[in-house]
């Protein structure tokens, strides 16, 4: 495991930049080696017309460059199993590059192993478990470059273990230059004018490993301008030193009391240790900087300052100076990459020489926020909202006291903040989302998996990968659509000797669908498989004695019964076509979410799950109701219609039962299923809605009345009316979460407050759509 | 009782029912009058219902219920102390608090037999004086049942 355990605190900061990054780079690599691998076929049978033979390089080149900014990264922060893996990998994207050996389906087998068992050493160190063993598959990647498996595993200078293999001595400088000159130097400085020496290039002053960010860098020339000298100062941390009261932040401090601290960064050295480097500039003489540099270990030298960033895109002059060039420009973008900075005018990657145009992974006008932050802005946000709701509710306040005249024109203010709060509640709103194609790109790595480890064929649709979505829905959703997928892969779909008999074609197909409906987002994961057998699962479920026999199945209940522990087993993943394995976790989440799961199927011929989200999870629209004296908020998303029903209208279904002839029945073809659980309906447009009382759910007092609203709620075959006493208006709430266990009651989702200090309820829609199928619970009080 | 010795520790004294409880202080995050408490539909009995604590929405214990005493009118004697603990915070209601003390950690002793069903709020006694103190056992009080929300079994 790496050494880097321990150290300075702001040591973390990297770490999570580390992370972040590296999550940006795989998921680039992970698409192109699938592009890649697409195009396999006519590689190998050397059928490359010139467009697939562009394509081609263009894919290669993008993942030596994310391999090799990889490389860095994981070198900077000392992470050496996964910068040895990315050197492999880059080392036989080169040669293939090079055209000193062709892709062949084994290397592409071991690179997409390679490219997971990275994924899992980044992922254990920031778990902080046990790294997975790389050796094996450095071994088979190693084992395609050519020189082949003749190679010798060597200590590089740097403490990483690469494999050189016997026969590349024709890069000759720069071969030395990947494993043996630098050794110490991970990223490397954009170089100044002067031409590049023919095989390792160097800065003016000296070997600098010190590379500063493009800000750093303006702060520097200023400082500079302003009559300072630029120091490096080298410090290498040890116990004794420490002891003593010499570490990173004594030297910080120290350097921010003389100067303009510019740069402070950890920095991987020969031998595996960790040393920090400085850049200061400062009037004081770099002798003077510290009292004992020796023992203190610390080294200060002159800082040179490098040139513009554009002399890096120096059109090449031989083929040697144009791998020179090449690789200075590759570092030199990997540095721009590894930063998270707003770059004006971007030196067009075009200009290098052999590069495609710009680089897909980083546009060059992103800005990477921290979630966190984001959570703070509309929290922030949300307390606006309700010091403008007070606001209005104490000029409500006023009205009897101050003329109206003078009133107004405050009313008209504090109107005009609503609906500027309402834009600005947007735009935060639109920067929590995200495409959720950033999903997607996952399943694809996840279905071609699942297919191979079947023997399946598999064809995946992907359809409405921009829909955004907020980005902590898109986190927890993961998951729970992997786990669908998964299944609908190995059980779902089945293999072609059995599907060519049924007519259908020896590819399955699964398809993921993403849209937005109003404030919802829907999404559909649906198979072509055999379906779930519902009889079987209605045999079973009555087995198990959770279903009497002459109830019939429909969607809902299917969702339902699979969903309860006792077909949640792998033994009876036959039976429900693996449908039932871990999906009451999947409807959990769902439900956190706010959202609803939900299922169709046919047997023979598939299943398709539904999964509908709001996308507004912190502030919303929301109507506002009394019930029983009580006053409660219903998220306007979730509302489809707000009706008036008249009392006597009302068909209680007692009445109904008993009288075959009553004149709704024979309107009607009888009632569905669902229908009959209810005790109250409407006869509603065409058909008849029913009806449950929120006063008889939550306990309340039913206030006896001629008219009551009823707000519905739900779709299809879930549709609800809920009776309310009245609908007192709207409002723009704060969604607060009721985080603690004792008050988390179902139909209930948050709270929030009107303007008065006083909590309102928010109903949770969704819960009030599952529940309203049970009729136990809205028992008359 | 003013000795400050290294093992004494500062504890909030209230009552219900006559009777003198303590709570130690660190836990305490504040304590207020009675506001208007929104009763939540289908909650646990003693709890009353949800206020707004500092932003944040917590919920309201009647602390005689939980005890199993006849709930009281609430007067303005009658005080909220919001505790605080892990990650959990929780109003409780209380009738008065007004007493701040130092008490010696040594000075507790394990609870009496004889106290009764609502035992398990009880961690321990303390005399102080004339009087006796019963310590809450925060984390009993807080404590809910499991309750697997799981769909019951269906039937037409």
């Amino acid at each position: 495991m790496s050494d880097n355990e321990g150290q300075s605190p702001f040591f973390d900061e990297f770490l999570d930049d580390y992370f972040a990054e590296s999550d940006t780079h795989l998921t680039s690599i992970r698409s192109n080696l699938l592009s890649l691998e697409s195009s396999l076929d006519c590689i190998i049978n050397q059928q490359l017309t010139s467009e697939i033979k562009l394509e081609v390089k263009s894919l290669v080149d993008e993942l030596l460059r994310s391999f090799h900014t990889l490389k860095g990264l994981s070198g900077m922060v000392g992470i050496k199993e996964a910068e040895a893996l990315a050197h492999t990998m880059e080392s036989y994207l080169r040669a293939i590059r090079e055209e000193q050996v062709s892709l062949s389906r084994s290397a592409m087998e071991a690179f997409i192993v390679g490219v997971k068992v990275l994924e899992e050493t980044i992922a254990a160190r920031r778990t902080k478990t046990e790294p997975p063993d790389i050796t094996v598959v450095m071994a088979q990647i190693a084992a395609e470059l050519p020189g082949g498996g003749g190679g010798v595993l060597v200590q590089r200078s740097g403490g990483v273990l690469v494999q050189r293999s016997g026969g590349d001595e024709e890069h000759g400088g720069k071969g030395d230059e990947e494993h043996g000159g630098r050794g110490d130097e991970e990223i490397s400085l954009p170089r100044t004018s002067a031409p590049p020496r023919p095989s390792r290039w160097q800065a003016q002053a000296h070997e600098s490993p010190v590379s500063l960010k493009p800000d750093e860098l303006e702060r520097l020339k200023v400082a500079v301008k302003k009559g300072t000298q630029a120091w490096h100062v080298e410090f290498v941390p040890d116990r004794d030193r420490a002891e003593r009261g010499i570490n990173v932040n004594y030297i910080r401090s120290r350097l921010q009391e003389i100067g303009d601290l510019i740069h402070a960064a950890p920095r991987l050295a020969p031998g595996g240790k960790t040393l920090f480097d400085f850049v200061v500039a400062t009037t004081v003489a770099g002798e003077n900087l510290f009292p004992n540099p020796e023992q203190d270990g610390i080294n200060c030298c002159l800082f040179a300052i490098p040139g513009e960033k554009g002399s890096c895109a120096e059109e090449p002059r031989s083929r040697e100076d144009e791998e020179q060039s090449e690789t200075q420009s590759e570092d030199a973008e990997d540095f721009e990459a590894a930063e998270v900075v707003l770059q004006s005018s971007a030196t067009p990657a075009a200009a290098r020489a052999g590069w495609k145009s710009a680089p897909t992974v980083m546009p060059s006008n992103v800005v990477r926020v921290d979630l966190a932050r984001l959570d703070d802005l509309m929290r922030m946000l949300g307390e606006l909202v309700i010091s403008r709701a007070r606001l209005e509710d104490q000029l409500t306040r006023l009205q009897s006291i101050v003329p109206a005249k003078h009133l107004r024109p405050i009313r008209e203010t504090s109107q005009t903040l609503e609906r500027q709060l309402r834009d600005l509640r947007q735009g935060v709103m639109q920067v929590r989302l995200v495409p959720i194609g950033q999903i997607f790109s996952r399943m694809q790595f996840v279905v071609r998996d699942v297919a191979k480890a079947t023997h399946k064929q598999v064809f995946l649709e992907l359809k409405g990968g921009e829909t955004e979505i907020d980005k902590y829905v898109v986190e927890r959703l993961m998951d729970p659509l992997l786990h669908i997928v998964r299944n609908a892969i190995s059980h779902g779909l089945e293999s072609e000797s059995d599907r060519l008999p049924a007519g259908k074609p020896a590819q399955g197909h699964l398809a993921l669908r993403a849209a937005t409906s109003g404030e919802m987002v829907i999404l559909e994961i649906e198979d072509d498989g055999r379906g779930v057998d519902v009889d079987r699962v209605a045999e079973q479920a009555r087995k198990m004695g959770v279903l009497d026999a002459e109830t019939q199945i429909d969607p809902n209940l299917l969702l339902d019964i699979l969903c309860l522990s006792g077909f949640s087993t792998k033994e009876q993943a036959d039976l429900t076509s693996g449908r039932g394995v871990g999906l009451a976790v999947v409807k959990n989440t769902v439900q956190e979410l706010g959202g609803i799961l939900s299922l169709t199927t046919a047997p023979g011929r598939g299943t398709k799950f539904t999964i509908e989200l709001p996308l507004t999870l912190a502030i919303a629209d929301a109507l506002i109701v009394s019930v029983g004296g009580q006053t409660f908020a219903v998220p306007e998303s979730s509302v489809r219609e707000v009706i008036e029903v008249e009392s006597q209208k009302i068909i209680a279904l007692e009445n109904w039962e008993n009288n075959p002839s009553h004149p709704r029945v024979r309107g009607n073809q009888g009632l569905s299923e669902i229908q009959r659980r209810f005790t109250e309906l409407l006869p509603f447009r065409q058909d008849v809605l029913p009806l449950r009382r929120l006063a008889h759910l939550f306990g309340l007092h039913q206030v006896a009345q001629d008219r009551f609203h009823a707000v519905i709620i739900g779709k299809d075959l879930n549709t609800v009316g809920i009776i309310v006493d009245r609908i007192i208006g709207r409002q723009e709430i704060v969604v607060q979460p009721l985080s603690d266990p004792l008050i988390q009651v179902p139909g209930i989702a948050g709270a929030t407050e009107l303007g008065d200090g006083r909590v309102v309820l928010i109903l949770d829609v969704a819960a009030l759509i599952r529940l309203s199928k049970d009729s136990e619970k809205w028992r008359t009080s | 009782m003013n000795l400050e010795q290294k093992s004494s520790e500062p504890f909030i004294l209230f009552e219900i029912a006559q009777t003198s409880y303590a709570i130690q202080a660190k836990l305490v995050q504040q304590m207020e009058m009675i506001s208007t408490i929104t009763p939540v539909p289908n909650a646990p009995n003693f709890v009353e219902g949800v206020v707004f604590s500092r932003g944040q929405v917590i919920p309201v214990i009647d602390l005689r219920v939980r005890l199993g005493l006849k709930k009281a009118e609430y007067n303005l004697r009658t005080r909220l102390i919001v505790i605080q603990t892990g990650t959990r915070t929780v109003g409780v209601i209380v009738d008065s608090a007004r007493e701040f003390v130092s008490m010696p950690t040594d000075a507790i002793q394990p609870p009496p037999e004889a106290i009764g069903s609502s035992a398990k709020y009880i961690s321990g006694i303390i005399r102080l004086g004339e009087r006796t103190i019963l310590l809450l056992n925060v984390e009993q009080l807080l404590a809910i049942t499991c309750d697997v929300q799981e769909l019951p079994p269906v039937r037409s």
